[in-house]
């Protein structure tokens, strides 16, 4: 017997997508809701309705700000230099030549990408480390004197770029490779015969159509980079790192809850990184749409 | 229009949804549950009267693991239908554990918690989430039976929340094969600079006194200077709850680490892992002074140098300071959500307030204890590893000593920051470009500035 309301709408179709929806209602809006509760509530036991005070504290807070600045360099990080290698590895191994063998270099550099966190960020501060690390060894044979990776603030952004570049490589790749095995090889084959060559074939055709991943990606990335948590955490040895240059915005929201037990401002904090985040992706899409519009 | 009436009323219930839901930290059920709880006395430790005969603890530390394993031992006797559950954790994911639960009404807390006393400053902002014991004490008689030096760890607004595990008493220990093979009696020498001066001898390439740190993975002077600050008399927190930063104390143990590394007495670079213990065991380290659970450490870590080594209290540096120090510590408490707090208490009692218990623990883990009542128990001078270690040396006998003079640690709930403030102009300061009166002073003013935003937004 179908299920049929008495007004003839049909029930089950509403029944099948329910789950769903009590899942999505209970664990993400309900947490919304009420983290936008407390954000207007300040003090640690005894809490004071303060509207939004928090918000205003937020905006004039010089570690949020730092902490988002910090989000600003990983991303820039992230846009210029992983995303180019990671292109650049998938064009190769998107080549003929290679085909056979896609597999095997898509195991190689996606390996990272599964490999714990925490089990990278302490390999990573064992590599990074400042007397005995590998790295500096490595730079030493060339006159390179031992680099403070971690320890001086001007250095741990570049080694958590390099740390995320060795561990998102492989996952940015597996983008762009189905990126580029959606582009018709009639348009390929169609420009060599017009006379293109291989830059002009990339520059006119393969990165205009492999646009829509690449809005994808790189609202990823920003996301990603804003979010940076673990890796950051571990290799700033469960802090901020020196003058906070490895603070992110989730670490910092997490340490006002959790260190300081400020539920109310560290609420407030994810609803401000959150619209920040929002703007920012919303500039990229319609940026990206023009672009597509103006072709 | 009919879409704009159906989101207002959407949002008006969300809205009362939210309001029957506005927080209320902290407190709670569990503020009930501590009333009228304190009923044991001096029934030799036979509750009986509990709803549910198993107790959980949290640690987190292997050494503590170890030792409480060997109090269950003991409060099976007393308490044979009780079992005990000893859940070892990583330090800061167990704080955040129990700070979550005593947010959200505290089910799934653990009647007794191990608290490191770095940590505790967490959680004395606002309700504090654990039974205070001080009821307890009273009725059982134990008021004065601990240090209270140590005990001023867990105490806030005069309420004690937890019973210290150790005396945590520092002294110098150092390779006694070496020193003695150049000439030096490091008994003899009373004062740092006595010391430095004879030690400079054994200096070379990578051949240095002390490491830079003791592996805490500071990473940082902080370990070394908070340790030297209180052998001083003085603390980062001054005893009316103040910064303690720039005091001339503090600027003498930082100045006095400055000179050692500019005089290669003491290490420049900071290591850890096996690469710090492996300085021990080659030689580039011949010395360090810490705590008695840092010895637990040496020993597990560098087994290879057993019977080398010997233990002196620490030479005396300005005229206010002693020649020992503290440094870290644990508390055991009871959670405030616990529903055996009898039982709990009676399991603490056994654990840390009885001289059998202070005696075993020496033994298996050597840290002496800050229980008064049981630094002349004889148990604490016979031989063990750690003895075995020092050469037969007896241990017990120079932290019984050293005890008595041991200076107290502050507690403010602002002692977490000064890790921040300190970061901040570390490596300016490891580079040179500031002297050790610059350091304290621009930490201090750091610090001033965030405690100062942390009042702000918190009230």
């Amino acid at each position: 017997m179908p299920f049929k309301s008495s007004t003839g709408i049909k029930i089950a179709p509403f029944l099948f997508i329910l789950p769903f929806f009590l899942h999505q209602a209970v664990f993400n809006l309900y947490p919304t809701i009420y983290g936008f509760w407390i954000s207007l509530y300040s003090g640690v036991s005894k809490l004071t309705f303060v509207w939004f005070q928090n918000y205003a504290y937020v905006l004039e807070d010089e570690r949020f700000w730092k902490s988002m600045l910090n989000g600003v360099k990983l991303t820039c990080g992230s846009l210029f230099i992983v995303l180019p290698i990671a292109l650049g590895v998938a064009l190769l191994i998107n080549q003929p030549f290679v085909e056979r063998r896609k597999g095997m270099f898509a195991t190689f550099f996606f390996t990272p990408n599964i490999t714990s966190a925490v089990a990278v960020a302490i390999v990573f501060s064992f590599i990074y480390n400042r007397e005995i690390g590998i790295l500096n060894s490595f730079l030493g044979l060339f006159g390179v004197e031992s680099i403070a990776w971690l320890e001086s603030p001007k250095w741990t952004i570049p080694a958590l770029i390099i740390m995320v570049t060795w561990r998102y490589l492989g996952i940015n790749i597996l983008y762009f490779l189905a990126g580029l095995q959606n582009i018709p090889h009639e348009l390929i084959e169609a420009a060599k015969i017009d006379g293109a060559n291989a830059i002009q074939r990339l520059w006119h055709i393969t990165l205009p159509l492999l646009r829509p991943i690449m809005t994808f990606i790189v609202f990823q990335a920003i996301i990603g980079s804003f979010s940076m948590f673990a890796e950051a955490y571990l290799l700033a040895n469960n802090g901020g790192g020196p003058n906070d240059s490895l603070l992110f915005p989730t670490m910092y929201m997490y340490e006002q809850a959790f260190r300081f037990q400020k539920f109310g401002y560290s609420s407030a904090i994810g609803y401000v990184f959150t619209l920040i985040l929002l703007i920012v992706g919303l500039i990229q899409i319609k940026l990206f749409q023009e672009q597509d519009d103006r072709r | 229009m009919k879409n704009r009436r159906a989101m207002f009323l959407l949002m008006l219930v969300l809205m009362l949804a939210a309001t029957a839901c506005t927080p209320n930290m902290g407190g709670g059920a569990g503020s009930n549950q501590s009333e009228g709880n304190i009923k044991s006395g001096a029934n030799n430790g036979v509750t009986g009267e509990t709803d549910n005969k198993k107790l959980t603890i949290w640690v987190f530390a292997d050494p503590h693991k170890r030792f409480l394993e060997a109090v269950n031992e003991e409060f099976k006797k007393t308490h044979p239908d009780v079992t005990v559950d000893v859940n070892l954790m990583d330090a800061n994911a167990m704080t955040d554990k129990y700070m979550i639960l005593s947010r959200s009404g505290g089910d799934g807390a653990p009647d007794l918690f191990d608290m490191e006393q770095g940590q505790f400053p967490n959680f004395i902002r606002g309700d504090v989430p654990f039974e205070p014991l001080d009821q307890y004490l009273e009725v059982d008689g134990l008021k004065e039976a601990m240090s209270k030096g140590r005990q001023a760890l867990y105490t806030v607004n005069n309420k004690q929340y937890g019973i210290e595990h150790a005396a945590t008493a520092s002294a110098l220990y150092y390779r006694k094969d070496i020193f003695d093979e150049a000439g030096i009696n490091v008994a003899e020498l009373k004062t740092w600079d006595a010391f430095t001066e004879a030690a400079k001898k054994l200096t070379g390439k990578d051949k240095y006194i002390f490491p830079a740190d003791s592996e805490t993975r500071t990473g940082s002077d902080r370990t070394y200077f908070e340790l030297l600050i209180k052998q001083e008399g003085g603390d980062v927190v001054t005893t009316d709850g103040g910064i303690g930063l720039d005091s001339p104390e503090a600027i003498a143990a930082l100045k006095r680490m400055h000179d050692w590394k500019k005089e290669g007495i003491m290490d420049t670079r900071y290591f850890e892992g096996p690469s710090f213990w492996d300085r021990f065991k080659n030689g580039t380290y011949v010395a360090a002074f810490g705590p008695d659970w840092w010895v637990n450490l040496l020993v597990d870590n560098v087994p290879e140098l057993s019977g080398k080594w010997a233990a002196v209290p620490m030479p005396l540096g300005g005229p206010s300071s002693v020649p020992t120090t503290v440094m870290g510590g644990t508390g055991m408490m009871i959670s405030k959500f616990s529903k055996n707090k009898d039982l709990a208490w009676e399991y603490l009692k056994t654990a840390q307030l009885t001289p059998a218990m202070s005696v075993k623990r020496f033994e298996i883990i050597n840290l002496f204890p800050a229980l008064l009542t049981s630094v002349n128990e004889a148990g604490l001078h016979e031989t063990s590893k750690y003895t075995e270690y020092f050469a037969d040396q007896d241990l017990g006998d120079l932290y019984g000593k050293l005890v008595a003079d041991a200076p107290n640690q502050n507690q403010a709930w602002w002692r977490p920051l000064i890790t921040q403030a300190w970061d901040k102009h570390q490596f300016d300061y490891a580079e040179g470009k500031l002297t050790p009166e610059q350091f304290l002073q621009k930490v201090r003013e750091e610090l001033e500035r965030l405690i100062e935003k942390e009042k702000k937004v918190a009230e």
